[in-house]
């Protein structure tokens, strides 16, 4: 059992950054319509390995977002998580920490041809999980939105950095961690229907989690293919995360590709 | 999880019948309608859940008895209630707290009756 303590601590705390590798698609994008709320619920998979043991982990994370004004939403997210080894003698499950994401239209520029925004947003988690499965420390988190979307296509971007253990309450803090994710996305609309479209997108997510607290720094690169299918308010989406590249630094897991399975619906 | 996969698969049926059941809603009233009809260019709709939010806005004025946004055709329709007046500048707003820009010198008005 001894031997297993280190590789599921470094995992643990791994996992916290790993929540936030994108998919689907720039979450939320920018700011929505005043007085419109969107709600999205998933079903994520990942598992990593690291040699010694291979950790699987279920999510269920569940979004809520509201346009307070036009240019400013806020956003709060609820995840459910079961996590455990391969023989099921470690398990951790339980409600992780409440996220909450306040943002803000910097730029909206709409013509003809296309339209153009940039949205910068704060964010922190709440420490307010499962012991199970939240370190109950905070995290506070900056980044920005930026969407450039020709009619029926759409490049979106979004980049953060996050504070991890802002108060210094871990021995081993896992690191600060910075992120980009973009999507390339098309909407092709049903000619007898125009509140039904198919979107194919393309994801990039990268991830770098720096060394801390003993632990050696993490990189990762994923490439995500998927699809949605909208429905006038209603969408499905449904996502692989295949890592394309990851740094081998000592310690660090193997991570396998990832599933993503969403709905998200606005009203 | 065995519980939150179960609301999920009765929540995604659920969500496309309150869709259905909303447009047949919309189809009933469009052929009692009896007004004028203005349409409106529109610009920054890029996809279908994006005519929701539109539709939402534009139809807190109160002269407008419904609206239709095409996020296709770039367009938003709006019938006016009868013997009403549509303020332009009312809707330029609502417009714009949807995130869209309404294209201004756009309007075309067609009597349906």
């Amino acid at each position: 059992m001894k031997n297993k303590i280190v590789p599921i601590l470094l995992l643990t705390l791994l996992f916290q950054a790993e929540l936030s590798a994108g998919g689907i698609s720039v979450d939320a994008g920018l700011t929505p319509p005043q007085d419109r709320f969107m709600f999205r619920t998933q079903y994520r998979y990942m598992s990593m390995h690291n040699g010694l043991m291979t950790m699987n982990t279920h999510m269920v994370p569940m979004v809520l977002a509201y346009g307070i004004t036009s240019g400013f939403t806020l956003m709060a997210r609820g995840m459910y998580v079961h996590r455990a080894d391969e023989n099921n003698s470690m398990v951790n499950r339980g409600v992780n920490d409440l996220f909450v994401l306040s943002k803000f239209r910097l730029l909206r520029k709409n013509t003809a041809s296309y339209s153009f925004g940039i949205a910068p947003y704060l964010a922190s988690n709440l420490p307010v999980g499962s012991t199970e499965i939240s370190n109950r420390t905070w995290n506070p988190e900056i980044g920005f939105n930026i969407s450039f979307r020709p009619r029926f296509f759409a490049i979106d971007m979004s980049t953060s950095y996050v504070i991890t253990d802002i108060s210094g309450k871990l021995v081993n803090n896992p690191g600060n961690v910075y992120m980009i994710n973009t999507a390339f996305s098309a909407l092709i609309p049903f000619k007898s229907n125009s509140e039904f479209a198919i979107s194919p997108v393309l994801e990039g997510s990268y991830l770098n989690q720096q060394a801390g607290g003993g632990n050696p720094s993490n990189e990762i690169l994923f490439a995500s293919p998927g699809v949605s299918f909208i429905y006038s308010n209603l969408a499905l989406e449904g996502l692989v995360q295949l890592p394309v590249y990851q740094d081998k630094n000592l310690g660090s897991p193997d991570q396998n590709a990832r599933l993503i399975l969403g709905i998200k619906y606005m009203f | 999880m065995k519980t939150l996969i179960t609301i999920i698969l009765i929540a995604i049926p659920a969500l496309i019948y309150a869709q259905s059941e909303n447009g047949h809603a919309y189809q009933a009233e469009k052929k009692t309608a009896q007004t004028d009809t203005l349409t409106f260019t529109v610009y920054g709709m890029d996809c279908p859940g994006c005519e929701g939010g539109l539709e939402k806005q534009v139809n807190k004025i109160p002269a407008i008895e419904y609206s239709q946004a095409s996020w296709v055709n770039q367009e938003l329709k709006i019938v006016v209630k009868p013997d009403s007046s549509l303020d332009t500048d009312e809707l330029e707003r609502r417009v714009k707290k949807a995130n869209f820009t309404l294209h201004k010198g756009s309007k075309k008005r067609k009597n349906e009756e």
